[in-house]
């Protein structure tokens, strides 16, 4: 079996399925595709569980938790789960599926790691205060033409662009 | 570039240019409040019973004229042309066809003047051009063609014409003003007319 | 017409299947397209792989392009969907932390969990720290961003309205700047990559 691990789909493609996938979303229910949310969601809900005094008075959690609603019965969490499920089957049809870091040969794995972690609070931040990342905020802002989507692309992309050459090291 | 790339790229930019060709029937520019206001007190929205006489009278091809009361009140008794469009009805998609172009001139009336303001409003603000209200309604089409009264006081050239034009007016809708000189033949059936006319309008409000 | 959901043309439990089979197409298609990859990811930012250029200008104009055509065939109304509204202060600053977040991480949240799901431990330990950032946003948001958040408010504000400019014309001219685009960023590409070779360049995929 020859090793596909490096092909790629034809990446205009794939653009055309995730917009055809955008179309679906604000077809049939309304919304567009997103990310940030279900992790807001799973949050929320975990905080609930643990002191669900505390969350249902909070600003930031009460409007998902009050009268006993359930913050994981969203769109946004099925949608995520769905999202799971699509990577896992494309990649084992690509056999990608490994345990492994990804990242530049030049830099160690516990570099790449912390990093990651980094990356991961400033987006948790980042996506909050936003409204949104990169799939909820611009790619679903631009299909409908909202202005936050492009103000989204402008903040996001120029922001990496700015930074890019201060950490290049992490990458080429 | 790979031809799949080229391939969908195009149709990329055959979707975007097909595009270009369709508009969205649904939106319409709403008007914004302050917008609104200013046509409101321009009171340029009115025509008066005679204009709305003259344009029926000389065929104007550019009137439509809507009744918005209910179609009780249509059936018995409307201006000579007009569509019914009850004022709660007036919402409705297939009903605002009727305002979704720019080659006739919308006349709302009613019973009075307030109903067919309030159509106007909406209809205006939902960014609908060339409509317009006769100013006090039917009751004042009773009154000022149907039944024109002499002007006892002063009888300037503009009044007198005016008189005798509403007096025309009359006779062409059936109303009751004397024909001058003897044209006995018209005057027995449209006295008829005008008694069932008087009694069906006077019972509108708003 | 849709949106469906919104006029409750589908019930709830619908919905939430709908958007699991959204989901696995939106997951193949990051995956498909590389992007649990987080070199491949980063490449946009230094010019050896395009490839996030490519794919997220396709889908959001392959959407925009979809969901017009659809809405001005009365297909759908798209005044009815879920449609972001517009805070520029803060949407501007916080992307600041993202595009940071971005460079230093080499994911954003939906690509994490991707990578996540297909054994990449860098992804899953960015995921961690997404819900560490949101937590502590969370904890703090009344006394730190609670305000803020609220901050440089334009509403439901359409980008081909502030350009002054129809919808349609606007998408049109986004395709053809993307298109363009395309071309030009696969000769920097190229040139990038022979003159700068990125190590263990066959594992993008070049």
């Amino acid at each position: 079996m020859e090793d596909k691990s490096n092909k790629y789909m034809n990446p205009y493609l794939a653009g055309v399925l995730i917009g055809l996938m955008m179309i679906a979303a604000y077809y049939f229910s309304g919304e567009g595709l997103g990310g940030s949310g279900a992790f807001k969601k799973v949050t929320i809900a975990a905080v609930n569980t643990v002191n669900h005094d505390y969350a249902k008075d909070a600003a930031f959690f009460a409007s998902s938790v009050k009268d006993g609603k359930n913050p994981l019965d969203s769109w946004l969490i099925f949608e995520i789960l769905g999202v799971l499920i699509g990577a896992t089957i494309s990649a084992g049809y690509f056999g990608r599926l490994k345990l492994k870091v990804g990242k530049s040969p030049k830099i160690t794995n516990k570099t790449r790691l912390i990093a990651a972690v980094i990356g991961g609070i400033l987006w948790g931040v980042g996506s909050q205060l936003g409204r949104g990342c990169t799939s909820g905020l611009i790619m679903s802002g631009m299909s409908v033409n909202a202005f936050s989507g492009y103000v989204g692309l402008i903040a996001v992309f120029g922001g990496g662009y700015a930074f890019a050459y201060f950490f290049r090291k992490l990458w080429i | 570039m790979k031809n799949t790339d080229k391939f969908i790229l195009v149709g990329l930019f055959l979707g975007a240019f097909w595009l270009l060709f369709t508009t969205d029937d649904n939106q319409k520019p709403n008007l914004s409040p302050n917008n609104l206001y200013q046509k409101m007190v321009e009171n340029t929205r009115y025509f008066s019973p005679e204009e709305i006489a003259h344009k029926i009278i000389s065929k104007d091809p550019s009137l439509q004229l809507i009744d918005v009361r209910g179609d009780k009140f249509y059936n018995k008794f409307t201006l000579m042309g007009a569509i019914n469009i009850p004022l709660k009805d007036i919402l409705q998609k297939d009903n605002q066809d009727y305002f979704d172009q720019d080659i006739y001139q919308t006349v709302l009336f009613s019973n009075g003047t307030s109903d067919a303001d309030v159509a106007w409003q909406l209809m205006t603000r939902l960014g609908y051009k060339n409509v317009y209200v006769m100013k006090g309604g039917l009751n004042a089409w009773v009154e000022e063609i149907l039944d024109p009264k002499e002007h006892s006081v002063v009888w300037d050239r503009i009044d007198n014409e005016m008189y005798q034009y509403r007096k025309g007016a009359s006779q062409f809708f059936g109303g009751k003003a004397d024909v001058p000189s003897g044209d006995g033949a018209t005057a027995a059936p449209k006295k008829k007319v005008k008694r069932r006319k008087k009694k069906e309008v006077e019972g509108g409000c708003g | 017409m849709g949106p469906l959901f919104p006029q409750g043309l589908i019930n709830d439990p619908i919905n939430l299947l709908i958007a699991v089979i959204i989901g696995i197409g939106f997951g193949v298609g990051l995956e498909a397209g590389g992007f649990t990859n987080t070199r491949k990811l980063a490449g946009v930012f230094y010019g050896y792989d395009f490839v996030v250029l490519k794919v997220f200008f396709t889908a959001a104009m392959t959407g925009a392009i979809g969901l017009f055509l659809m809405n001005n065939y009365g297909l759908i109304d798209i005044d009815l969907t879920f449609y972001p509204k517009t805070f520029w202060i803060p949407t501007l600053t916080a992307g600041i932390f993202m595009g940071l977040g971005f460079i230093i991480g080499g994911f954003c949240p939906g690509t994490s969990i991707c990578a996540a799901s297909t054994g990449k431990i860098d992804g899953m330990v960015f995921v961690l720290g997404v819900f560490l950032g949101i937590t502590g946003y969370g904890f703090t948001y009344e006394a730190i961003f609670e305000k803020f958040r609220g901050t440089g408010k334009l509403g439901k504000l359409n980008i081909a309205d502030w350009f002054g400019i129809s919808n349609e014309l606007f998408i049109f001219i986004v395709t053809v700047i993307a298109i363009i685009a395309f071309i030009v960023v696969d000769k920097i590409q190229k040139r990038v990559n022979s003159t700068n070779p990125v190590p263990n360049i066959e594992e993008l995929g070049l």
